[in-house]
């Protein structure tokens, strides 16, 4: 006795394995990855072995390998970086600022950071790295 | 009227299979691109003390960094471990004691973390960063 497959059972018997990894791909970056909103520049962060998981930061302050600051999205001087920040924390009083920096930026434009930072009434800061790769 | 009886072997799919694989894959691409594989640590910063005497800590461990990549603990250089069981010894006999971190002109800022990633292994927490001249 002889069994016939129909030709559309036998075309999908094809395309399910296919499917099968396409779903596990979807559920690994589904699952795996964080969606969070992209810096308006690139910015290359810092390594670090050591340093706690990053929780509580609010705002982000970006600074750039070029020397620029940005607050989120917006560009704005390092004169008026102060002034801004005490505008978001006028906002939202518990606000803790999570510096991003580039790790080729130079270390004095974190100080200036800090600095408009401490001039704006702010208590606490994170400085954000990504965990060294081994 | 004659009734077509449908085989049940051959009756539809409620969802056909090519539109699902379809947005499947879109998806897969939204998720692939849109996702971040990043691992944010942080550290928790000391914001820099005010010009102000009475502000400015007394007696603190001052970690010196240079331009060419060296860290200096009291004009002395020190590499790696060295540096992390100096500054350990010396938190180890005063916790109380400050950390300020002086950058020069011209080192980075992976510089500066790998420096407080030092100072946080050698058990240091909340180290101060501030310009050379100003650490001197």
């Amino acid at each position: 006795m002889k069994f016939t497959r129909s030709a559309r059972s036998h075309r999908h018997e094809f395309s399910l394995p296919m499917i099968n990894i396409v779903f596990l791909l979807l559920v690994f970056f589904m699952l795996a990855g964080v969606i969070e909103a992209t810096e308006i520049i690139e910015i290359n962060p810092p390594e670090a072995q050591t340093g706690g998981q990053s929780e509580n930061g609010k705002g982000d302050v970006l600074v750039a390998a070029n020397g620029d600051f940005y607050i989120g999205d917006r560009q704005v001087t390092a004169s008026l970086l102060s002034a801004e920040i005490a505008g978001l924390r006028d906002r939202d009083p518990d606000l803790i600022i999570r510096l991003k920096a580039d790790s080729n930026a130079a270390a004095t434009l974190v100080i200036v950071a800090l600095n408009a930072l401490r001039d704006a009434g702010l208590g606490k800061v994170e400085l954000l790295t990504i965990e060294a790769r081994q | 009227m004659f009734r077509v009886a449908h085989h049940p072997r051959t009756r539809r799919h409620l969802i056909s299979l090519t539109p699902l694989v379809d947005v499947v894959f879109i998806l897969l691409i939204f998720f692939m691109l849109a996702s971040s594989f990043n691992d944010w640590r942080s550290f928790n910063m000391a914001l820099p003390v005010r010009g102000v005497a009475a502000d400015i800590p007394q007696d603190p461990i001052i970690l010196q960094l240079s331009g060419d990549g060296a860290m200096l603990i009291a004009g002395r250089v020190v590499e790696g471990l060295d540096l992390v069981s100096a500054l350990s010894a010396q938190i180890v006999e005063n916790p109380e004691r400050k950390i300020i971190i002086g950058v020069e002109e011209g080192v980075t800022v992976q510089q500066t973390v790998t420096a407080l990633d030092l100072v946080e292994q050698a058990g240091g927490a909340g180290a101060t960063l501030v310009n050379s001249d100003l650490a001197q």
